[in-house]
């Protein structure tokens, strides 16, 4: 392989790794219209939402931990046991609980449905 | 230095040598980190939004307990609250999930007294509901597309209520750049909400906003102290409080979070990934043994085979890594998480109604590009340092 190859390579790669850096510079950028419009919506709603779901249906907890006291199908401390709610997005979106849950995941009735 | 510069550039003439083993290495790589990367990304977009949810909500949540599960409170207890001292405000909120149309779409109703409503707002198409003959909606973006719904349109009763069935109105459509749990939202009045669940004299929680410094002692007086009749016979409801600071210290974040992302993709990874690379780049590909061993026979040492070869898995994982970043940030762009949110976000069409919230954060980038020279390495160096151990004349039959 001769040089100008090599140098062609080269500046493939640096080209690339550039442009990926700089998509992530940019999506970490401060986007201010962004903010300034989820602070509208959450002034005007009172806070609302704090998981991966946009509705109540199966698991308010992802929807927004203020709602529901834990996630209901939590199975505990068995190896993924909290990974087999479809809401939590496979274990990406896990989060901790506000009180013990014991008594709210065993109704149905935690909001209004 | 020379010396190395010269075996690296062996290593770039390398991966121009067999193209195609190139290619399916650096394909291999994509596949595996491109989902990781757009979950992460995801995860710490939704993350982000969940913050100014926290930051920009109420001091305090106040909802009603019973037997420890949660009810709703009644609304006596507004005034109760506002007689702490301490409180500056109190707002009752009604939060629930109903069901509408012939596809039984999933939806959640937000009612807040109108006192609450800001003077103007730019997150919404259209206006906020005012209080009328009929009720007034601002409907979520995913809402409105899948009910094909339009400021103006008007909505049969879709409830049954004690104080009678009424016409409903859209008012209001939220901005698809709003955040995304606005997707499946109803705003409207409290009173219209109340009419919506015929729950009336209740509220899910209060909001309650403390002055500065009063807040711990307003949640423990509230959580100590205070106490409603719900009804005769119905015993009373006692407070359970949710402060800012709880929320926060929920949140996902850190090495937990990393824990969980981790969690599912170790397997995927490490149990697809190198046997896969492993094929592609290595074993089994006698044309790479006998170019070892025709190197080993003119005279290259074992160590300057291997950084040969780990020059080449360098290019190949950054190659893979940059490649997978450029797909995940256009994916979440320009596709808007075309079918991949839908995946990740549980009730967002396949193509989202709202702009898919999206960070890409400069460590879980670094631990992908790690991850790819791993798996890289792991399937060239292992299977290159095997034919270059054994006597060239082996290597090349």
């Amino acid at each position: 392989m001769t040089g100008k190859g090599i140098t062609l390579q080269v500046f493939g790669l640096l080209l690339l790794s550039i442009t990926a850096a700089a998509a992530v510079v940019w999506s970490l950028g401060n986007h201010h219209d962004g903010r300034t419009r989820n602070q509208e919506f959450q002034q005007m709603v009172g806070g609302l939402g704090t998981g991966p779901a946009v509705d109540l249906s199966s698991c308010p907890f992802s929807f927004d931990a203020r709602l529901a006291n834990g996630c209901r199908s939590d199975l505990g401390p068995i190896p993924g046991g909290v990974s087999y709610c479809r809401e939590h997005g496979c274990s990406l979106f896990s989060c901790a609980k506000l009180h013990d849950p014991q008594a709210e995941k065993a109704s149905h009735h935690a909001v209004f449905h | 230095m020379r010396y190395f510069i010269e075996i690296a550039r062996t290593g770039f003439t390398a991966v121009l040598l067999h193209p195609l083993r190139s290619a399916v290495t650096t394909a291999c790589v994509v596949v595996l980190l491109l989902p990781f990367l757009v979950g992460l990304a995801l995860s710490q977009g939704v993350e982000e939004e969940a913050r100014d949810s926290i930051k920009f909500g109420a001091d305090l949540y106040v909802s009603g307990d019973q037997f420890g599960r949660r009810v709703p409170i009644p609304l006596e207890a507004v005034q109760q609250v506002s007689e702490i001292e301490g409180v500056k405000q109190v707002t009752p909120r009604i939060v629930g999930g109903i069901v509408l149309g012939a596809d039984n779409v999933d939806a959640v109703v937000v009612g807040l007294p109108i006192e609450h409503f800001p003077p103007e707002v730019t997150c919404v198409e259209g206006r906020l509901p005012r209080a009328g003959n009929r009720n007034e909606l601002v409907v979520g973006t995913e809402l409105a597309q899948r009910l094909k719904l339009h400021v103006g349109d008007l909505l049969p009763p879709f409830y049954h209520s004690s104080k009678g069935d009424r016409i409903s109105e859209v008012v209001g459509l939220f901005d698809a750049d709003a955040p995304l749990w606005q997707a499946r939202l109803i705003f409207t009045l409290f009173d219209t909400a109340a009419e919506i669940f015929n729950q009336q004299g209740v509220a899910t929680d209060l909001l309650v906003e403390c002055r500065s410094g009063y807040q711990e002692s307003i949640a423990s007086t509230l959580q100590r102290d205070v106490a409603f009749p719900r009804g005769p016979g119905d015993g009373v409801v006692r407070t359970r409080v949710t402060s800012r600071e709880e929320l926060q210290a929920i949140l996902p974040g850190g090495v937990a979070h990393r824990g969980g992302i981790f969690n599912l993709h170790f397997v995927l990874v490490f149990a697809v990934g190198i046997p896969v690379i492993l094929v592609t780049s290595g074993l089994g590909l006698s044309e790479r043994r006998r170019e070892i061993g025709i190197l080993k026979a003119t005279g290259w040492q074992t160590d300057e085979v291997l950084l040969r070869n780990a020059v080449e898995s360098l290019v190949l994982s950054l190659t893979g890594a940059c490649i997978a970043i450029l797909l995940a940030f256009v994916w979440l762009q320009w596709l808007n998480g075309y079918w991949i949110a839908s995946i990740f976000l549980n009730g967002i069409d396949v193509s989202p109604g709202i702009r898919v919230p999206f960070r890409m954060a400069p460590v879980p980038v670094l631990f992908a590009f790690l991850l790819s020279l791993v798996l890289v390495m792991t399937g060239t160096l292992y299977s290159s340092w095997r034919a270059s151990t054994v006597a060239p004349v082996e290597a090349m039959r």
